[in-house]
């Protein structure tokens, strides 16, 4: 061989023996020349969040070349937001299979969501989402969306605009297309185009309210002051809309676990009214992480289900502690938990238990109203058991201190307005309701109830 | 868990320069905090119990406490009742500097201090000070040569919830200013939260219910009383809606001529209190755009900055959110319409997210345009940034770096933060935000309060612009200053517009005064004037660059 070949071969063969070497010390390079899979973040302590991912991490172990296994391993990371990690493992999804949408959405979702100098790359992969033909047209329709709204908030609205016509052009039961669609025909003065649309997203868990809040400016807008206002108390009564329906990310719900999904599940069911599921949560979140905080929201929770006995048994374990017998929360549940228990004591015609659980609850509502003097809720229900334990005076003063913490609260002065009846003072009791009646929305029936009740 | 045992301020914060700042070619402020003698830092209280008041504090004033002319600062402490550490008052010299005149001013008492309000009530031509308290209220009459007098007690301003921010305006147009409190949450200190970590942390604002403004009504003077006050929250309608509030903003904002209010309220939708001129107000924030941004998700609304970002004549507001949220400008049009206009105007992709507190607009650069400025610090604990070395230990994770945008003109933006070191470079936990012009120089200067922190005081230093400052006072009323009145300067074919109203931003009172940047005019051609009684006026033009004192029967009737 010639000089030159010879240090052509030599240097191939160095190559060839030190490659390996060196991606095994990136750890770029796993077995069949993929790449290892990311290891889970050390900062990551939850413990039944670094199980999932190491279980969707051994899965891309067992099966490299597979496509799926890293872009479920690039949402379980996503999932608990390590988003470093799962770009990663998108982009390598994508690598191994450039048809399937749900890669390059997810990472341009992710890239999203960073921001900075990696945007118009996210803006890129939405657009060769929308491109993708093997995708669904429930799919191809969010990623059109996706891009519209990203276009929009990088004040692009020339390009966006198009794309929101094309979005609900193809699927206008789609409640997202419909709301943008009707957005930006009531911004271009097409009102009753606007109207038609937005109305019809009324019965959406995902724009309803969104589309009260439109109409209610279109109305004030056209001069219609009493629609508007109408529009303004149903936006105010309504609860937050669900997040915009996404094929994409749906999955990423299931894959969320530990602490932090669980608190989030707990209070978005509690938000929602809820309650029956939210007793679930929040016994998995006391189980999994007992702390004084997860008894306390379990205590809650069992509270709102009327399950009082169970509250009781959580009450007790709380105030055991020493640092239990400072949370006024603890007292308060405490007390309406008996207090319930009261109520089912007497309905079953047992007296003596009935005055013993009310003097109870007196007891610890006014525990809660001695570590916390501006508690209202503790004085209120306090009045209530005074009430019925015939204990007059007492329970007038201590309906009268929850009014001074929470003169806006209707209810407080219905609860005076019965200590005050009970006392023979009808008048006075007739006066409180009304002022009841004048706090309460008009669409509230129960203050004019009473107050009928007491004129009769 | 450990409780610190010392305050979260007792190791002094080292001022040493952070490894990430760079250098601007043109930084548009001096921190001048050193030079002028602000010697101030915030102390909250023993560090580790979480007690939730201390992440969100606090604020402090600048306004003219002596009467020479000069704005002086007030800057609350928050360590507790008890804790021997007061509030702190310092005085403007002549020369620039300033002197701590706390001791015996009156206002140097401990307590949880949160926010602060200044206006005139006697009508004395001094301004009083109202300060905010976490379970408590404080009102103080200033008596002359920044000395002043608690008068709680026998104005009958009560309020013992957790007071935020508040706003000294006449609603009732009756030529006395009344008060508007604004309380956060009905906190229950004893419930112990974790953060996600299962670690202890503060709480967020879902754990607790929201509360009830309240608003008090100026009596006047009563028998052997500077003034007197009722609480009318319940007859005025304000109690029909508890929610957490945090900000207050209050002017004229649907063009009847009648104050109204803005209250941005944390998690839940803001309230828009219009006045039905009747001394009851309705909330109309639903229906006139301003309760919730355009995805209908009711975010973290904390402080609010107003100005008329795109030159139309119309007062629009910048409210800060949560930084895994984004920040919402609702513009007006047409009058007392509100749209989130935040995409349109660029402001949602700014150089980096921070959760957002104090915020004030002005024109900075001096190029006619309104610019943003507002500061930044966490809730909750994340990484620690490295330009947050100078913090003690525990206050590292919950700090951030401030941000400044910068119009481009017709009300679109651009994030000038990474060129503006000297105001965005340093991290802090900032909480209050005050804007006044405190060397008189015709541009405007901000103050920063950050827990556990140093005050900083920014002085402008901004090259170009021209400018007019404007005071409105009203001779028959002692010459106090006319909140609420609303100025607008025409030079050319533009129109500039702002009110005259301290209360703004976070827990802080700003300079009273309307400054205007009106970019390359030499001169302005007329300034016209709403005063709070609905009365309107006209005033010739004159030079730019300077300041002029505009009061009621002096100007001609359009």
């Amino acid at each position: 061989m010639r000089p030159r070949t010879v240090i052509a071969v030599t240097l191939v063969a160095l190559i060839v023996a030190v490659a390996p070497g060196y991606f095994f010390m990136r750890g770029d390079l796993g077995i069949d020349g993929h790449p290892e899979p990311p290891l889970v973040p050390a900062e990551l302590t939850d413990p039944a969040a670094r199980k999932l991912i190491e279980e969707y991490r051994q899965r891309v172990l067992a099966n490299p070349a597979n496509s799926s296994a890293w872009g479920e391993l690039g949402m379980a990371f996503d999932a608990h937001y390590e988003s470093t990690p799962a770009k990663d493992c998108y982009r390598q999804a994508m690598r191994l299979d450039a048809t399937d949408a749900r890669w390059p959405y997810l990472l341009a979702n992710t890239l999203d969501r960073g921001g900075g100098d990696e945007i118009e790359e996210a803006v890129r992969l939405f657009r060769r989402v929308v491109d993708i033909t093997s995708a669904s047209q429930t799919h191809r329709t969010v990623a059109i969306l996706s891009l519209a709204d990203l276009l929009t908030e990088l004040g692009r609205g020339e390009e966006a605009t198009p794309l929101y016509e094309q979005a609900y052009t193809t699927d206008p039961a789609n409640p997202w297309a419909a709301y943008r669609m009707g957005v930006a025909l009531s911004n271009r003065g097409e009102t009753d185009r606007a109207s038609r649309i937005l109305l019809g997203l009324a019965p959406s868990s995902f724009a309803r309210r969104k589309s009260a809040i439109a109409m209610a400016e279109l109305s004030r807008r056209a001069g219609k002051v009493k629609d508007a206002e109408g529009f303004d108390y149903a936006a105010g009564l309504l609860p937050p809309d669900d997040s915009w329906a996404n094929p994409f990310t749906a999955p990423f719900h299931e894959l969320r676990r530990g602490r932090r999904a669980l608190m989030d599940r707990y209070a978005k069911q509690e938000a929602a009214q809820s309650y029956r599921t939210a007793v679930q949560t929040a016994t998995a979140l006391a189980d999994q992480y007992p702390s004084v905080e997860t008894q306390l929201i379990l205590l809650r929770a069992l509270v709102n289900v009327k399950e009082y006995p169970a509250a009781v048994a959580v009450a007790d374990d709380i105030l055991r502690g020493e640092d239990g017998k400072r949370l006024v929360t603890a007292h308060s549940f405490l007390g309406l938990a008996r207090l319930g228990m009261a109520d089912r004591a007497e309905a079953e015609g047992r007296k003596g238990e009935t005055k013993r659980l009310l003097t109870q609850a007196a007891e610890s509502l006014g525990e809660s109203v001695r570590l916390k003097t501006d508690f209202a809720p503790g004085y209120m229900y306090r009045a209530k058991a005074l009430l019925r334990l015939g204990e007059l005076t007492e329970a007038e003063k201590v309906a009268r201190a929850g009014i001074s913490c929470r003169p806006e609260e209707w209810e407080g002065y219905l609860i005076l307005a019965d200590v005050l009846a009970a006392a023979g003072r009808k008048p006075e009791a007739i006066r409180t309701a009304e002022q009841a009646v004048k706090l309460a929305h008009p669409n509230e029936p129960r203050p004019r109830q009473a107050l009928e009740a007491l004129k009769k | 868990m450990v409780i610190g045992t010392g305050g979260c301020n007792r190791a002094p914060p080292s001022d040493k320069p952070t490894a990430k700042i760079r250098p601007a070619a043109a930084d548009w402020f001096e921190d001048v905090t050193d030079a002028v003698g602000l010697n101030f830092i915030h102390d909250c209280g023993p560090t580790g119990t979480y007690f939730m008041p201390q992440s969100m504090y606090g604020g402090g004033a600048m306004f003219d406490a002596d009467g020479d002319g000069r704005l002086d600062i007030l800057l609350l402490q928050g360590a507790g009742p008890n804790s021997g550490v007061g509030n702190r008052l310092y005085l403007q010299t002549p020369e620039g500097k300033f002197r701590d005149a706390s001791a015996g001013s009156g206002l140097d008492f401990d307590g949880w201090n949160v926010g602060v309000a200044i206006g005139d009530i006697d009508n004395d031509g001094r301004p009083d000070v109202l300060i905010t308290q976490y379970g408590g209220v404080r009102l103080l009459h200033n008596e002359g040569s920044g000395k002043f007098r608690d008068i709680t007690a026998e104005s009958g301003i009560v309020n013992t919830q957790w007071g935020a921010s508040a706003a000294f305006f006449d609603y009732d147009r009756d030529g006395r200013l009344d008060l508007v409190i604004v309380n956060y949450l009905d906190y229950d200190k004893s419930w112990p939260c974790n953060g996600t970590d299962g670690k202890r942390e503060f709480c967020g604002p879902r754990t607790f219910p929201g509360t009830i403004p309240r608003l008090f009504h100026n009596l006047g003077p009563g028998a052997g009383k500077v003034v007197q006050f009722a609480d009318v929250t319940v007859q005025a309608g304000l109690a029909t809606k508890a929610a957490p509030g945090l900000g207050v903003y209050a002017a004229d904002l649907n063009g009847d001529g009648w104050p109204d209010l803005l209250v941005t309220n944390d998690g839940t939708p803001n309230h828009l209190w219009i006045n039905q001129k009747d001394g009851t107000f309705k909330n109309e924030a639903m229906s006139r755009g301003i309760a919730l941004p355009d995805n209908g998700m009711p975010y973290a609304n904390m402080g609010i900055a107003v100005g008329d970002y795109n030159g139309d004549g119309l007062s629009d507001f910048f409210v800060t959110h949560l930084g895994n949220e984004t920040h919402t400008l609702w513009q007006q049009g047409p009058v007392g319409q509100f749209r989130d206009r935040t995409q349109e105007m660029k402001a949602v992709r700014t150089a980096w997210r921070g959760t957002g507190f104090g915020a004030v607009a002005a024109d900075f650069d001096g190029d006619g345009w309104v610019d943003i400025a507002y500061v930044n610090g966490r809730v909750h604990r994340a990484p620690t940034l490295p330009e947050a070395e100078h913090l003690s230990a525990f206050w590292k994770p919950y700090a951030e770096r401030n941000q400044i945008l910068r119009n481009t003109g017709s009300g679109q933006f651009q994030d000038v933060s990474e060129a503006q070191p000297v105001f965005c470079g340093r991290a802090n936990v900032g909480r209050g935000l005050a804007l006044g012009d405190f060397d008189n120089d015709g541009k405007p200067d901000l103050l920063v309060f950050s827990v556990g922190d140093r005050a900083r005081l920014y002085r402008n230093v901004a090259p170009g612009g021209h400018w007019v400052g404007v005071r409105v006072t009203d001779p028959t009323r002692g010459g106090r200053d006319l909140l609420g009145t609303e100025v607008r300067v025409t030079a050319g074919s533009r129109t500039w517009i702002q009110v005259a109203q301290s209360a703004h931003s976070y827990l802080c009172a700003s300079d009273s005064r309307p400054l205007f940047g009106i970019g390359g005019a030499t001169a302005y051609d007329r300034i016209e004037v709403a005063w709070p009684d609905g009365k309107r006026e006209v005033f010739p033009g004159g030079a730019s660059n300077h300041w002029v004192v505009l009061s009621p029967g002096t100007g001609k009737v359009p």
